[in-house]
C-alpha cells in the first residue's frame, strides 16, 4: 500500500502540520520478537499518538519528526514457514519494512537475508528496509556476533540496530532512524515520494539496493 | 427586544407583569355586551366577506391549486361560513411556527424572539372560559390590536381583538375560532391554521379580516425570558384566582377554570395536558361551536357554522358534542374539580379522536369515538388512510404515554403552574412539528432567515427527531411530543416552542382544531405556499384581508422552499418538507425500507432517540436527566441528521428519474446488470461496477444537482462529501446490484471449479490440527465461534463494502478476544492471529466469506485508507488462498500460486492507482457525449488522465454502439474533430466549463458542418480543426453570418437536421 497521508492535502501549505503515513512491515521467523518490538515501540511513545486497533497484528503509531509527524501503519506477518507464502500480500506497497532476528539464533539471521533478498526483489524499489538483531539483552547467548549483521546491512544497504523488546534498547532509535529516511514530502504518490528522496542519505542505500537486486 | 414587529401602538404600560392579560380579563369581567362583539364580527363579516382564494403568487400557486383540487378540504364547511360570499377554497397555513421568525424580522426581535413569547404567554392570552365581560374588561386597558383567545365552557373558541379606539363604539371585536377538518380558522377566513398559535402568529402580521393585526401585550414582548415564564405563572395563578371570583359574578368561571388548567401545562404532563387539552379542545369546538353563537349574538356567525359542517358531517358532529359541552358548561366544575372537568372532556375529545389520532396522541379512543365522526368526515376522504396509520401511531404513542395522560386532567394547576409557559403544550407542538415535517417548509425559511442558531437547535435538536420518526410514524410523534415537552421545559421558550408552543396554545382554546392539525400530511401542500407570518408585518390593507393574506403568505413560503426545485421531480411532498424535519424522517425511513444496509447507523440513532423520548417519558423525577440526555442525544442525532439527510437526499436523487444523475446512476444500473454476464472473471466484474461508482461519484461532486442540495449552514469537507456521496453511491447502487453480482460471482467461480477446490480444500483443513496449522494459543470455542459465523452471516448480508469491512474487524476482535483466555494480557501478533483465523475460516461458510472478500476488496472505495481493515481483509484473503492451495502448501509448495500473487499485485497496484487518481481530482475523470447530435443522449463516460480520443472512441463505440462514428468537440458553432492522441481529459481541461461538448456523430457529419460555416467564420479556425470540412465549399458557406450567434445557431440546426 502506499502510504497515504491524511494530511497530504496540507503538507503543502502548512509544513508544520505535515503528516506523512507509512506502511511499514514486520518479517522475521516466528518467535524473533516482532510483535514485541512493535508492542514496546508503541507503548513508549505518548498515548495521543496511538492508534487504537482490536490487535496486535496491526498496529499504527505516530512518531513527530521535526515539522512532520510520521504515522506508521506496522503490519505484522506471521513467521511460520508454512506462511511464508503469504507474505508478499503484505509487503506490497509498503514503503518501510524491518526484517527481525534472534541474536540468540543463527537461523533466524539466515531467514532475515532471505528476507532481504525477496524484499529487494520483489517489494517496492524504493522500500526503507531496517534489519533489527533483536534480544540483544541476552548477551551471553548471542550467536550472532553485531559485526557479522553490521557488515551484511552495509553490504545491503541496510539499517542495522541491535534492539531489545525487553530493556527497550534502540527501539524508539530504531523507528526513528526508519522515519529519518522516509520520504517526507508528498507521500500520496510514492513515484514523488521516490523523486524527492534522493535529497536524503538513503541515496545510498538506494543504489545498494538496486545493486544488490541485480546480484541477486 | 423581541416583540411583533407589527405592533402598532405601544401597550398600555399600566400592564404590569402582574396584572398580564389575564389579570385584566379575570378582574374585567364586567362591560361589553357580547352584542357588540357580536355585531362587530358581523359586519366584519360583511365588509370582508372571504375572498377568493388570494391569488398566490408563484410559489404559492401550485400550492393553492392543489388544495382546491383536493375535494375534501376544498370543499369544506369552513369557506361556507362567509354567508354572502361564494367560500374560497380555504388556504392552509400550515407550520406558523417556523416561519413566524422569518417572518417577524420585519422588527425588531430576533426570529425567535416572537415566537418564543407567544409561545411564552400562551397563558397570558390563550384563557378558557371567560364570559365577554370579562373579556372585555380585560382588553379594555390593552392596546389596540391586543387579543385574547378563549371559550366559555362549551361554546365556541373566540378571539377578541381589542379594537384601536377610533374605531367606533366597539372596543372589541370578537371572531369565532372555527375548525375546518383538523384546521383552524377564522370565521370569514379562507386560511387555515394547523393550531391556534399558528393562527395567532399569523394574524400578528396580517390582518386578513381582522380590523387590525394582532399583538402582543407590551408586557410580554418587552419581557426577557425569564420574566416571561414568571409572568406566564402568574397569569396562570391570577386566573386560578379570579376564576373563583368571576364564579362569583357569573356561572362561566368555573367552567374557565377546567380550561384553563389546560393553558397551564406543566413540564412533564405537558404532553398528557395537551392531550388533554386536545380531547377536550374537539368537542368544546364543534359542540361549542353553536352555543357560542348562541350565546353571542351573531346570525351570521351562527348559520354559518351550522352549514358548514353539515355538508362534512350532517350535525353528526354537533350533536354529540354537544350533550358534552353542554355538561361541561353548565356543570362548570370548581377549581378543584378542574381534574375531573378535564377528565371528562378528555372523553369529550373523542370525537376529535379522528382528528387527534392524527394529530394528537393524547385523544383517547374515547374521543375518537364522538368527536372523530365530525373531524375526520371534515378532515376529507383523502386523509382517512392517513389518518389510520396516525391512529395506530397514536394508539402506540398512547400506551407508552398513558401514565402522562393521566396527569394532565387531574393535574392541580398549582404545581405545574411555576413552569406555564414552557409547560405549554409542548406535546402540541410535537405533533405540529411533525406536521411541520411534512408540510415541510416552516423550518427552512426561519433558518435561512436568521434563527440561525435556532434552527439549527431545531433541526439537530428534538424536532428534527421526531419529524423522522413521525415521518415514519405518528406514534412517534406522540413520543416527541414528550420529548418536546423536555425540550422545553430546558431551553424554556426556544425556537421549537415556536413550533410546539403554537400546537400546545391550540389547546385551551381551540384544542379541537389543533388536534385537527394532525392530518398535516394533507396540509401540507398548502402549508408551504402559505406562510403563517407573512413577511410583511402590517400587511396588506384590510379589506381584501384573505388576499392579501395569502398573498403574504406565499411570498414566505416560496422563501421558505428554495429546494423544491431540486425535489420537485419527485413529487410534491417529498419536496414539500423541510430540510430539516423532512429529509431526516425520510432518511429514517428509508433505513427501514433499505434493509439491514442502513440500519447500524440509524438504528443507533433511532434507538438513541427512542431513549430519549423514554426518558422524557418517565417521570417528572426523571425530567432532568431525561432532559440533559435529550439534549445530548438531540445535539448528537443533529450532527448526525445533517449527513443522513444528504445521504438521503443523494439516494433520493439517484433515484429520481427526472434528474441527470439519476438517469446516470439508473443507466449504470442498468448497465451493470446487462454486461455482467459477459464478463469472464470476477476482479473484472466487480471492478467494472467499481469503475462505475467512482464515475458516477466524481459526477456528483462536481454537479450543481450535488450543490444544491447541500445546506447552507453547514459546510462539508470535500473529503466529508466524498464519504457521504460514496455512502449514498452504495445505496443506491451496490444494495439494488448486490444480488445480482454474488450470483454472478458465484457462477463465475463454480464454472472455473475453484469452489469446488475450496470446499474440497477446507474439509482437509478441518480435519488438520492445531499444531499443523499453527496454533500457539486458544481457539475461539463454541460460543465464540457461533458469534464469529453471526457476524460473517450479516457481513454477507451486506451491501456497503465498508461495512463489509466493519463487521470484518468485530470478527477478528472475536478471534483476538478467545486468543487471549490462554494468555490473559499477552499481545498476540501475526504469528498467533494467522493461524486462529486459519482454524476459524475452516469452520466458517468459506465460499461465501470468498465472495464477501471479493467484493469488499474490488468495491471498497478506493480513496479510502483502510488502515487496520486492509490488513485484516488482505489476512483474509491471504488465509482464504492458503486454505484453497493447502494440500500443495503440504507438498512443500512454499509459495502461493503465482495467480494468486498476481491478484494480489493487481489488487495493490489498482488501489495504488485509483488513489492517484482520486487525489488529482476526480472531477475531471467524466466526461459527457452527446451521440448523434449536440444535445442528445448525452453519456456520461469515465476516462482516465490518459485516456486518449481513440481510446475514447472506442468507449463511446460500444456505449453507443455505434462502431463508424467519430468524436468532435462542438464549441462555439464549431464541430472540430479531434486527434486520435489527444487526450481526452486534456481537450476538456483546457476548454471553458459549459462552453463545449463532445460529441458522437457519423463521420460525414463533420464535414458538411464545417463546409457551411467554417469559411465564413474564421479560415484559422478551419486550419486549426484540421477536419475535412476545410475543403469544403464556400459557397454554401454564404447563408452563414459572420456572427457568433448566427454561426452557432447555424451549427446547431445543420446538426440537428443530418
Amino acid at each position: 500500500m502506499s502510504s497515504r497521508g491524511s494530511g497530504g492535502r496540507t503538507n503543502g501549505t502548512l509544513p508544520q502540520t505535515k503528516i506523512c503515513q507509512f506502511k511499514l512491515v514486520l518479517l522475521g521467523d516466528m518467535a524473533v520478537g516482532k510483535s514485541s518490538l512493535v508492542l514496546r515501540f508503541v507503548k513508549g511513545q505518548f498515548d495521543e499518538f496511538q492508534e487504537t486497533t482490536i490487535g496486535a497484528a496491526f498496529l499504527a503509531q505516530s512518531v513527530c519528526l521535526d515539522d512532520t509527524t510520521v504515522k506508521f501503519e506496522i503490519w505484522d506477518t506471521a513467521g511460520q514457514e508454512r506462511y511464508h507464502s503469504l507474505a508478499p500480500m503484505y509487503y506490497r506497497g509498503a514503503q518501510a519494512a524491518i526484517v527481525v532476528f534472534d541474536i540468540t539464533k543463527p537461523e533466524t539471521f539466515d531467514r532475515a537475508k532471505a528476507w532481504v533478498k525477496e524484499l529487494q526483489r520483489q517489494a517496492s524499489p524504493n522500500i526503507v528496509i531496517a534489519l533489527a538483531g533483536n534480544k540483544a539483552d541476552l548477551a551471553e547467548k548471542r550467536l550472532v556476533e553485531y559485526e557479522e549483521a553490521q557488515t551484511y546491512a552495509e553490504d545491503t544497504g541496510l539499517l542495522f540496530m541491535e534492539t531489545s523488546a525487553k530493556t527497550a534498547m534502540n527501539v524508539n532509535e530504531l523507528f526513528l532512524a526508519i522515519a529519518k529516511k522516509m520520504p517526507k514530502t508528498d507521500t500520496q504518490n510514492p513515484t514523488h515520494a521516490a523523486r524527492h528522496r534522493g535529497v536524503n542519505l538513503q541515496d545510498p542505500d538506494a543504489h545498494s539496493n538496486r545493486a544488490c537486486c541485480g546480484g541477486n | 427586544m423581541p416583540r411583533p414587529p407589527l405592533l402598532l401602538p405601544s401597550v398600555p404600560s399600566t400592564l404590569d407583569p402582574s396584572t398580564l392579560d389575564p389579570s385584566p380579563h379575570a378582574t374585567a369581567l364586567a362591560s361589553p355586551p357580547p352584542s357588540h362583539l357580536s355585531h362587530a364580527l358581523s359586519s366584519h363579516h360583511l365588509l370582508l366577506p372571504p375572498l377568493p382564494p388570494p391569488p398566490p403568487p408563484s410559489s404559492s400557486s401550485v400550492t393553492c391549486s392543489s388544495l382546491r383540487s383536493s375535494p375534501p378540504f376544498l370543499s369544506a364547511p369552513p369557506l361556507i361560513p362567509s354567508s354572502s360570499s361564494p367560500p374560497p377554497p380555504p388556504l392552509t397555513l400550515s407550520h406558523s411556527p417556523p416561519s413566524p421568525p422569518p417572518c417577524c424580522p420585519p422588527g425588531s426581535e430576533g426570529p425567535g424572539g416572537f415566537s418564543e413569547r407567544l409561545l411564552g404567554s400562551t397563558s397570558v392570552w390563550r384563557v378558557s372560559q371567560l364570559d365577554p365581560e370579562q373579556v372585555a374588561r380585560g382588553l379594555e386597558r390593552e392596546a389596540a390590536g391586543v387579543f385574547l383567545v378563549h371559550c366559555r365552557g362549551d361554546q365556541a373558541t373566540l378571539l377578541s381583538v381589542r379594537l384601536p379606539n377610533g374605531r367606533g363604539e366597539a372596543a372589541m371585536h370578537n371572531i369565532p375560532v372555527k375548525e375546518y377538518g383538523k384546521f383552524l380558522h377564522l370565521e370569514g377566513s379562507c386560511l387555515l391554521f394547523d393550531n391556534i398559535i399558528k393562527l395567532i402568529s399569523f394574524y400578528c402580521f396580517s390582518r386578513d379580516i381582522l380590523p387590525v393585526t394582532l399583538r402582543l401585550p407590551k408586557v410580554i414582548t418587552i419581557a426577557k425570558k425569564e420574566e416571561l415564564s414568571v409572568v406566564s405563572a402568574m397569569a396562570k395563578e391570577f386566573c386560578t384566582m379570579a376564576l373563583p371570583l368571576h364564579d362569583g359574578e357569573t356561572n362561566e368561571p368555573p367552567a374557565a377554570q377546567p380550561q384553563f388548567c389546560h393553558v397551564v401545562p406543566n413540564v412533564v404532563e405537558r404532553l398528557t395536558h395537551s392531550d388533554s387539552v386536545w380531547g377536550e379542545s374537539p368537542v368544546l369546538s364543534t359542540a361549542s361551536s353553536r352555543a357560542a353563537d348562541e350565546a353571542a349574538p351573531r346570525p351570521a356567525s351562527v348559520v354559518p357554522l351550522p352549514l358548514q359542517r353539515a355538508p362534512l358531517c350532517p350535525q353528526g358532529d354537533a350533536p354529540p358534542a354537544q350533550p358534552h359541552s353542554l355538561p361541561n358548561g353548565t356543570t362548570v366544575p370548581p377549581p378543584d374539580a378542574m381534574g375531573q372537568s378535564n377528565k371528562l372532556r378528555f372523553k369529550r375529545p373523542p370525537p376529535r379522536p379522528p382528528s387527534l389520532c392524527a394529530g394528537s396522541p393524547a385523544g383517547p379512543p374515547c374521543g375518537a369515538a364522538g368527536g372523530a365522526g365530525p373531524p375526520g368526515g371534515v378532515a376529507s376522504p383523502s386523509a382517512v388512510g392517513e389518518e389510520a396509520r396516525f391512529e395506530e401511531l397514536l394508539k402506540e404513542a398512547r400506551k407508552t404515554e398513558p401514565p402522562l395522560s393521566p396527569p394532565p386532567p387531574s393535574r392541580p394547576p398549582v404545581p405545574w403552574q411555576a413552569r406555564p409557559p414552557p409547560c405549554q403544550p409542548p406535546a402540541p407542538p410535537r405533533r405540529a412539528s411533525p406536521n411541520t415535517a411534512p408540510g415541510g417548509g416552516a423550518e427552512g425559511p426561519m433558518g435561512e432567515e436568521g434563527e440561525g442558531a435556532g434552527q439549527e437547535q431545531r433541526a439537530s435538536g428534538s424536532p428534527t427527531i421526531g419529524d423522522l420518526l413521525q415521518l415514519e410514524a405518528p406514534a412517534h410523534s406522540s413520543q416527541t411530543d414528550g420529548r418536546t415537552t423536555e425540550e422545553r421545559e430546558e431551553e424554556g421558550g426556544k425556537e421549537r416552542e415556536e413550533e410546539e408552543g403554537g400546537l400546545s396554545t391550540t389547546s385551551p382554546s381551540l384544542p379541537s382544531q389543533s388536534s385537527c392539525k394532525r392530518p398535516p400530511r394533507p396540509v401540507p401542500p398548502p402549508r408551504r405556499k402559505q406562510a403563517p407570518k407573512p413577511p410583511e408585518p402590517a400587511g396588506g390593507a384590510g379589506l381584501t384581508a384573505n388576499q392579501c393574506a395569502a398573498v403574504r403568505a406565499a411570498p414566505p413560503s416560496s422563501v421558505r422552499r428554495p429546494d423544491v426545485s431540486l425535489y420537485s421531480p419527485q413529487g410534491g411532498a417529498a419536496v414539500g418538507a423541510d430540510p430539516d424535519s423532512c429529509s431526516p424522517s425520510s432518511s429514517e425511513e428509508d433505513p427501514g425500507e433499505v434493509g439491514h444496509g442502513e440500519e447500524h447507523n440509524q438504528s443507533q440513532r433511532s434507538d438513541s432517540h427512542a431513549s430519549s423520548k423514554a426518558a422524557v417519558k418517565r417521570t417528572p423525577t426523571t425530567v432532568m436527566l431525561g432532559r440533559a440526555r435529550h439534549r445530548l442525544s438531540s445535539v448528537l442525532t443533529g450532527l448526525m441528521s445533517h449527513d443522513v439527510r444528504l445521504t438521503q437526499r443523494i439516494v433520493e436523487l439517484a433515484r429520481d428519474p427526472i434528474s441527470y444523475f439519476g438517469n446516470l446512476v439508473k443507466e449504470h444500473r442498468t448497465f451493470t446488470l446487462e454486461t455482467m454476464t459477459r464478463h469472464s472473471s470476477t476482479t473484472e466484474l466487480l471492478q467494472e461496477i467499481r469503475t462505475m461508482m467512482t464515475q458516477l461519484k466524481s459526477y456528483l461532486l462536481q454537479s450543481t444537482e450535488l450543490q444544491g442540495m447541500l445546506e447552507p449552514q453547514h459546510q462539508y469537507t470535500h473529503d466529508k462529501l466524498e464519504s457521504i456521496a460514496e455512502a449514498a453511491l452504495c445505496k443506491s447502487v451496490l444494495k439494488p446490484l448486490r444480488e445480482s453480482i454474488y450470483l454472478r460471482l458465484e457462477t463465475l467461480h463454480s464454472e472455473d471449479g475453484s469452489t469446488q477446490r475450496l470446499v474440497h480444500n477446507q474439509s482437509s483443513v478441518l480435519g488438520s490440527t492445531t499444531t499443523a496449522l499453527g496454533v500457539t494459543t486458544a481457539v475461539p470455542e463454541a460460543p465464540a465461534m457461533e458469534k464469529i459465523n453471526v457476524k460473517l452471516c450479516s457481513l454477507h448480508l451486506e451491501y456497503s463494502p465498508q461495512r463489509k469491512i466493519q463487521l470484518l474487524l468485530k470478527t477478528c476482535k472475536i478471534i483476538y478476544d478467545s486468543m487471549a483466555v490462554s494468555s490473559p494480557g499477552r499481545a498476540h501478533g501475526a504469528d498467533d492471529f494467522l493461524p486462529v483465523m486459519m482454524y476459524v475460516l475452516a469452520r466458517s461458510k468459506l465460499a461465501q466469506l470468498r465472495l464477501d472478500v471479493e467484493y469488499m476488496m474490488e468495491l471498497m472505495d478506493p480513496s479510502l485508507s483502510l488502515g487496520e481493515g486492509s490488513y485484516y481483509l488482505t489476512t483474509t484473503y491471504g488465509a482464504l488462498e492458503h486454505i484453497k492451495t493447502f494440500d500443495q502448501q503440504r507438498a512443500a509448495t512454499r509459495q502461493l500460486s503465482r495467480e494468486v500473487q498476481d491478484s494480489i499485485n493487481r489488487w495493490e497496484r489498482r488501489r495504488t492507482l485509483n488513489k492517484d487518481r482520486m487525489s488529482q481530482g476526480s472531477v475531471q475523470d467524466f466526461l459527457t457525449v452527446c451521440c448523434p447530435e449536440v444535445g442528445s443522449n448525452p453519456r456520461a463516460l469515465g476516462v482516465l488522465p490518459g485516456t486518449s480520443i481513440h481510446e475514447l472512441t472506442a468507449q463511446c463505440a460500444s456505449r453507443f454502439e455505434q462502431d463508424s462514428y467519430i468524436i468532435s468537440l462542438f464549441m462555439d458553432g464549431l464541430m472540430r474533430p479531434l486527434a486520435p492522441t489527444e487526450l481526452a481529459l486534456g481537450v476538456k481541461n483546457s476548454l471553458p466549463p459549459g462552453g463545449y461538448c463532445f460529441v458522437f456523430h457519423p463521420a460525414h457529419l463533420i464535414a458538411d458542418i464545417q463546409t457551411d460555416i467554417v469559411p465564413p467564420v474564421d479560415p484559422k479556425q478551419v486550419l486549426d480543426s484540421d477536419g475535412p470540412g476545410e475543403t469544403g465549399n464556400q459557397d454554401d458557406t454564404k447563408s452563414v453570418v459572420t456572427l457568433d450567434d448566427a454561426i452557432q445557431e447555424q451549427a446547431g440546426e445543420s446538426l440537428i437536421t443530418l
